[in-house]
């Protein structure tokens, strides 16, 4: 999994959002999330993000528009994208949400680029 | 005695990609007060459904701007390059999960309520006709490597910012869910491609001082049409029905 995390925007008033590709192309061939494994890790990102009670509004969409780089989520308004997901990718990525979610409440600094999980 | 015309020499490629940029400032989508009002919850949901049935009207042509300059363009790695872009905005196998007209259209119908038929049957403001036409005119008789130009810089290359700025206003303060605004969604970091593509292809064709000139003046003209798409979404404003889905 690649993540690129960027800071929070400033005075936001909505709860943040997570956003998953879920889109299975009919055609084989060409490049989607579900068909590479976005369903299974939907089942495990909500399984995960309510049982360590993360407070984020948890979406799915049928294109984030990087097919080539699926599966992908995004989190929002901070435009942090989270590309090549796999299943086992899970535990780390509900990690960097739960830090991301601690630099709005102030425990942690806002501003961390490029990290990679 | 003969005279000779001397040519104004053309811009260095450094030169001219400030020239361009230059050409840019204070008029990007983002630098109008209407994308702020949507971003800070100001816009009305009149304006925003406005805001949805004219950018369908103008979204829906984008194919055949594009297949018009791939038909005139002679160099196949350039061709490629259009033909990637119109399979992303016509089809449903890339980069959305349906053509950008129809992203658009569902956008349209399901923040205002209006059926599609409505939504298609919209009578278009002058201005939206004079753009679509000045697109029209630009892919079918200026030189390619500036119709490419004017589509990837003078629009594109800054859109990104425009649609995160909707999006994120439409989630937070409309109530509008990811899944029904991926129209605006795919283009936020969708679009980096198409931009970065057109900058390369025009600062390595436009060698001339008078190719130079008119992406420029494509810019001045382009970015002119969207000042009066914004200004018009400003004043603009249309009846939302209670089959509206957003909350």
């Amino acid at each position: 999994m690649k993540a690129l995390i960027r800071p929070w925007p400033e005075g936001f008033a909505a709860r943040p959002t997570l956003t998953l590709c879920v889109n299975v192309r009919a055609e084989e061939f060409m490049p989607s999330c579900g068909r590479r494994g976005s369903l299974e890790i939907r089942e495990r990102l909500e399984a995960a993000l309510r049982s360590r009670g993360i407070d984020i509004d948890f979406q799915t969409i049928k294109c984030l528009g990087l097919c080539d780089k699926g599966p992908n989520a995004r989190l929002a308004p901070s435009n942090s994208w989270f590309t090549a997901i796999g299943a086992a990718d899970v535990p780390a990525l509900v990690d960097v949400v739960e830090s991301e979610i601690a630099k709005i409440k102030g425990e942690m600094p806002n501003g961390t680029h490029a990290s990679s999980a | 005695m003969a005279l000779t015309q001397v040519q104004p020499e053309a811009m260095s490629r450094d030169e001219f990609l400030k020239a361009m940029v230059s050409r840019l400032d204070g008029k990007r989508h983002a630098d109008y007060p209407f994308l702020k009002a949507v971003r800070t919850g100001a816009a009305t949901r009149e304006q925003i459904g406005f805001l949805g049935v004219a950018f369908y009207h103008f979204t829906k042509v984008t194919p055949q701007v594009l297949s018009t300059i791939h038909s005139r363009c002679d160099d196949r790695r350039i061709r490629r390059r259009i033909m990637d872009t119109l399979i992303d905005e016509d089809t449903e196998l890339r980069c959305g999960s349906k053509g950008h007209d129809a992203l658009a259209m569902d956008f349209a119908t399901r923040f205002t309520g209006w059926s599609e038929q409505e939504v298609e049957h919209f009578d278009r403001p002058r201005w939206l006709k004079d753009m679509v036409d000045y697109r029209f005119k630009v892919a079918r008789e200026m030189p390619v490597v500036i119709a490419l130009g004017n589509s990837g810089i003078a629009s594109e290359s800054h859109a990104p910012e425009m649609c995160r700025l909707i999006s994120d206003g439409l989630r937070e303060h409309y109530g509008v869910k990811d899944e029904d605004q991926e129209s605006w969604i795919v283009h936020i970091e969708g679009d980096e491609d198409h931009s970065e593509t057109a900058f390369k292809v025009v600062l390595d064709n436009c060698s001339t001082r008078e190719l130079q000139q008119m992406m420029l003046w494509c810019i001045d003209e382009y970015t002119r049409h969207w000042g009066n798409f914004w200004r018009a979404c400003e004043k603009g404003a249309i009846p939302i029905k209670a089959s509206a889905r957003s909350s």
